[in-house]
């Protein structure tokens, strides 16, 4: 799958912020520990609040090993 | 005679049908309109206001005459099996999605990308999960629990539609995980090896009931059917967390997130054989309703 990958700085930005109704960014780690948040976030994160997600680059995303 | 003649005039300008004050508290407070107002328009799932507050009311009516009801409702001083959650996820939004049928003063948020559409809600297995204030330690008597769900998903690695643990091998309370088990267990201590040995079937309605009681005293159903029991000892641990929909918390982590679809999410206590069967009827019957039975 992919995902639009995010700076730490970023990340920490927008944790837990809410973008729409009942939902809330949750940017989350791949398996390099690079930060990521997905399709529906970018989508609907309200502009021109979240203007600057159009510079973000779509990107392929791998999920770290769970146990 | 006025009544002779009220009553065929009456009867035929159409039953006036009378709603549970469950029905129209949470379909009220989710905006759904008893008329008729098209929903999911051209899918699969269109249905309207009307169709919907027939489809629930008849639910809560299943729910009713087994002696189960939700935090209020007006059979719960004599309801034996006590609902602490039921989102149906009706209205195809968050915010509609958020609310319970069980009580529609608790209200779930939703982190990361999921979806929300006429079939509920989607996880994308990578950073979705949701809460609603059920913490571990509010769980009164986690012996008794009943968990249920009804999902449609595809995987080949494990994941957790309600769950949580302090850490791999540790107690946990996982309750419905699907993927290359389907874990189970209310309150189990992984390392006695409490695990049912699952199918890799992730479609279909999933739950698990537990009763107080020495020898078997823990179900796993899949359909309404018994798929598997064991006696598992209790375990003492109360962990302080979250209890996430849609994944497992890891000590406020967010582990094996589900990637597929839940359309319905309960929770209760202390629910006997015959209710589980009168239960899963009455999801069927609604999921049918809704056109969405899978």
């Amino acid at each position: 799958m992919t995902g639009y990958r995010l700076t730490t700085e970023q990340a920490e930005l927008i944790r837990d912020k809410q973008f729409a109704p009942d939902s809330f960014f949750n940017p989350v780690p791949d398996i390099n520990g690079d930060m990521f948040i997905f399709q529906i976030e970018w989508e609907l994160a309200p502009r021109p609040e979240y203007d600057w997600f159009s510079t973000l680059t779509e990107t392929i995303y791998t999920a770290p090993d769970y146990e | 005679m006025s009544r002779h003649l009220w009553l065929p005039i009456f009867m035929g300008a159409g039953k006036i049908a009378v709603f549970e004050p469950e029905t129209s508290a949470y379909l009220i407070t989710i905006g759904i309109p008893n008329d008729g107002t098209v929903f999911y328009p051209a899918t699969a799932q269109e249905i309207t206001g009307s169709q919907i507050w027939t489809a629930v009311n008849n639910y809560v009516l299943a729910l009713k005459a087994a002696d189960i009801s939700g935090a209020g409702w007006t059979n719960s001083g004599t309801a034996t099996c006590i609902m602490l959650r039921d989102y149906l996820f009706i209205g195809g939004t968050a915010l509609r999605h958020g609310y319970n049928l069980a009580n529609p003063n608790a209200n779930a948020n939703f982190f990361g990308s999921w979806v929300h559409d006429g079939l509920g809600i989607t996880g994308n297995g990578a950073n979705t999960y949701a809460v609603d204030g059920v913490r571990n330690t509010d769980l009164a008597d986690k012996r008794e629990l009943y968990h249920g769900a009804i999902t449609v998903a595809n995987a080949t690695v494990n994941q957790w539609v309600y769950g949580v643990r302090v850490s791999f091998g540790a107690d946990e309370l996982s309750l419905v995980g699907l993927g290359t088990n389907i874990y189970g267990v209310p309150n189990f201590n992984i390392s006695t090896g409490a695990l049912f040995n699952g199918v890799l079937v992730l479609t279909g309605d999933f739950a698990q009931r537990r009763n107080l009681g020495a020898g078997i005293n823990t179900f796993q159903y899949y359909n309404g059917s018994e798929i598997g029991s064991l006696d598992i000892a209790n375990n003492p641990a109360d962990l302080n967390l979250d209890l996430y929909i849609g994944a497992l918390n890891q000590n406020n982590a967010l582990i094996n997130p589900f990637n597929g679809n839940i359309r319905q999410h309960l929770l209760a206590n202390g629910a006997t054989l015959a209710q589980h069967n009168a239960w899963h009827a009455a999801r069927v019957a609604l999921q049918t309703a809704l056109n969405r039975m899978p």
